[in-house]
């Protein structure tokens, strides 16, 4: 079933799609989970869907568009919380559901486009085209070498920001740096599993890492391969019992968890009780 | 590059320091000079503006009126590129649940001396083992940080500072917080032992009057202004010796109107 699957031309743009996107995905979790950035993930993706309507809207590419609005979305987040009088998850809170109220009552106004919407929101890994693979791979390239080249700096920002600051690291160009990645790699997963499970992507492997791993190292690892594996699974359960593609990534990557949760060699709960 | 070694600036000087929170004073009128190689106490009652005092020699902390200099230059100079500042936090705040190990967590406290698109290399190895070693730690080097005790983290914190690049001075903010009386001294006895083995200037801020007194040279009496530079014996001098051990510091200072503790 496997060849067949592969001998499909819409097929192989989803696996190569997929696998770009969760690997994106997992490499940014990472940063996420360390630094706790998870609900900021939520701000973040959710706004997309308004910027995604703007462009509609207006006749600008919608990707395009979903990326600035996002990207800007990301740095009000960070700004309101960083400096203002307002809590972190209240700000969220406010921004991600105006930001998709924005986004659905656009869409509503604009005729036709309403059928979208359910792609939109989960995702359609099957209407992936040629031009999306390039769009995916630049957005891929350069989220990849901001992560890859900085990662050091990166990392001591997220272990430790006042040390970080104090050892004379750039904290704010990192910190909205990782914000502006998180904005960009969300928008191009949409069309693989859409604004509201790509969060799933952005905490999932990581989080599956710390399980398995009490080194920063292999727990990179660990959610790079929980990304990779989870894709795998779920385009191939997709396909073979005919389910949404999206979702079932995002089912397998949390199955991955759960099993990581229980098992995990140092930390699963069911293998503690053995161990007593 | 200036040899600090034989520069004779002092090694932190504050002139005329004021610095406000939206119109507020939190710090007025400070004047200090350390020298090199000297062990500083910073007392004063909560809201006095002590961490405020640190963060304006760290740098990080834009001044009203005054002007600092470490060594006899601007701080900021000093935390970009020079990296003589090591600070040691209070632990409570690092999440020990993070996949680091003890050597992680002081290579972490290197990256700003490495420099852009490099990994660590042998040299930041060496230096961090040396660390580690002055801490009595070596042995640890590879433990993930959930398994240290209060005291074994808190000298991990130390070395990590001591990793900083170029450490001339150690600044420490409420170091023993929520540790008892002989691991207090533990610790003050391993600052004495890097004072004197490294010639490093010590600034540390605590409640721990009796134990601090011990081993300052030096002491500074802080509540929005100084009221008090002094080597320890002249403050117990000046406000007894008993007096010293029993009262809160708003009766020795007058009630500290309080500001928080966290600007």
């Amino acid at each position: 079933m496997l060849a067949e699957m592969l001998s499909y031309d819409f097929m192989q743009r989803a696996f190569i799609g997929g696998i770009i996107v969760c690997l994106l995905c997992s490499f940014l979790s990472f940063f996420v989970v360390l630094k706790r950035l998870s609900f900021i993930g939520v701000g973040i993706s959710h706004s997309a869907l308004g910027g995604l309507a703007l462009g509609v809207m207006t006749g600008i590419n919608p990707f395009l568009s979903a990326g600035i609005f996002s990207t800007l979305i990301s740095w009000a987040i960070g700004i309101t919380s960083k400096k203002g009088k307002v809590h972190e998850d209240v700000t969220i809170g406010i921004f991600f559901s105006a930001a998709m109220a924005f986004g659905v009552v656009l869409i509503s106004l604009s005729s036709g486009y309403k059928a979208d919407l359910f792609s939109l929101l989960f995702g359609n890994i099957l209407a992936i085209t040629v031009e999306d693979l390039w769009m995916l791979a630049g957005c891929g390239l350069a989220v990849g070498l901001f992560l890859f080249l900085l990662f050091k700096e990166l990392l001591a920002m997220s272990f430790d920001e006042e040390i970080a600051r104090i050892g004379g690291l750039p904290v704010e160009f990192l910190y909205y740096g990782l914000l502006t990645a998180m904005a960009v790699t969300v928008v191009a997963s949409i069309k693989v599993v859409g604004v509201i499970l790509v969060e799933a992507l952005l905490v999932i492997p990581a989080a599956t890492g710390l399980q398995l791993s009490r080194n920063y190292r292999w727990m990179l690892f660990f959610s790079l391969l929980t990304g990779l594996l989870s894709v795998l699974s779920g385009l191939f359960l997709s396909y073979a019992y005919d389910l949404p593609s999206g979702a079932t990534i995002v089912l397998c990557a949390a199955v991955f968890f759960g099993l990581a949760f229980l098992f995990s060699p140092s930390k699963g709960i069911v293998t503690k009780r053995f161990r007593h | 590059m200036m040899d600090i070694s034989t520069s004779s600036a002092p090694a932190i000087e504050l002139e005329g320091v004021r610095v406000s929170y939206n119109g507020v004073n939190v710090l007025e009128n400070i004047s200090l000079t350390v020298e090199p190689g000297s062990f500083v106490g910073i007392i004063g009652p909560n809201g006095a503006g002590k961490t405020t005092l640190l963060k304006v020699i760290l740098g990080l902390q834009p001044l009203a009126a005054g002007e600092v200099r470490l060594f006899g230059l601007k701080p900021s100079a000093v935390l970009k590129k020079k990296k003589y500042v090591g600070y040691v936090p209070q632990k409570s705040l690092l999440d020990r649940d993070l996949p680091f190990s003890v050597m992680d967590v002081i290579l972490m406290g290197r990256v700003g001396s490495i420099g852009p698109l490099k990994w660590f290399g042998k040299k930041d190895l060496a230096e961090a083992e040396n660390n580690l070693r002055r801490v009595e730690l070596l042995d640890y080097a590879d433990r993930p940080i959930g398994e240290l005790s209060g005291g074994q983290m808190q000298r991990v914190l130390i070395a990590r500072a001591l990793s900083c690049g170029n450490p001339r001075i150690l600044i420490l903010d409420e170091p023993t917080v929520g540790v008892d009386i002989p691991h207090q001294l533990d610790f003050y006895e391993l600052l004495a032992k890097l004072q004197k083995e490294m010639g490093l200037t010590i600034l540390v801020v605590t409640h721990e009057v009796a134990i601090i007194s011990k081993y300052a040279d030096r002491m500074v009496c802080l509540n929005r202004t100084m009221h008090l530079h002094c080597n320890p014996a002249e403050l117990m001098h000046y406000h007894g010796h008993e007096e010293m051990s029993r009262c809160e510091f708003e009766q020795l200072f007058g009630t500290g109107e309080g500001q928080s503790d966290a600007g």
